[in-house]
């Protein structure tokens, strides 16, 4: 089972969080959450980061999500994931989320793939017939 | 294959929580699960799937079991229904 890590400006990341907790009724495993304030310091950001791994991936295989890519919080994700050979998705929204979680027992492949089409299919313009 | 249909009787209707309730059940079971609600038929292991079907309160749809434990799968399905997913 992935581990899922969120790195996202603040409150984002553990706001998007609560929200799947809240939505699957019970205490979610191996999801962490690292807000990026905005003053915060790049090496305390990884650090965090490079812990929340350690913790993810004992069970083998994690996905890190964050919010926009080029943004501070994608910048410092990018450089974690590179140095830890963790696949990384941008673009996290609360779909995504829940199909990260519901398909985390897939082969990580197939789980980066669902992960991302999860996103996108979530969006959606919603007329009166639909 | 176990053909039913289903009445959402819960206030907030299949909602994310009671969509997340469903397809955590559903996917204990082999067989194969879809839920239709007019001309749209839902993978019941998805949980996207399921909130796409927008079912409010009295929202009729219909359930389709396919499978080893199609049976097994129909009962629970409707008891969780009837349960109005433990919200009430």
């Amino acid at each position: 089972m992935a581990g899922i890590l969120i790195i996202a400006h603040a409150p984002l990341a553990h706001v998007l969080r609560a929200c799947a907790e809240h939505i699957y009724g019970n205490e979610l495993e191996r999801v962490i959450a690292i807000d990026v304030e905005p003053n915060a310091q790049h090496s305390t950001i990884i650090a965090q980061a490079v812990l929340a791994l350690t913790t993810l991936n004992k069970q083998n295989s994690a996905l890190i999500l964050t919010d926009i890519y080029g943004g501070t919080p994608s910048n410092i994700a990018t450089q974690v994931a590179q140095q830890h050979n963790v696949p990384l998705i941008a673009g996290i929204n609360l779909p995504m989320l829940l199909r990260a979680i519901t398909y985390r027992k897939q082969p990580i492949h197939d789980l980066i793939k669902l992960t991302i089409v999860g996103g996108i299919q979530g969006v959606i313009q919603i007329t009166p017939n639909s | 294959m176990e053909k039913t249909i289903i009445t959402v009787t819960n206030k907030l209707g299949l909602h994310a929580r009671a969509s997340a309730k469903l397809t955590q059940l559903t996917s204990r079971f082999a067989s194969e699960i879809w839920i239709t609600r007019n001309e749209r038929r839902v993978n019941a292991k998805s949980i996207m799937g399921v909130m796409m079907l927008a079912a409010g309160i009295d929202t009729q749809l219909i359930l389709e079991t396919i499978g080893s434990d199609e049976k097994e799968a129909a009962q629970a399905v409707i008891a969780l229904f009837e349960s109005k997913f433990g919200e009430e």
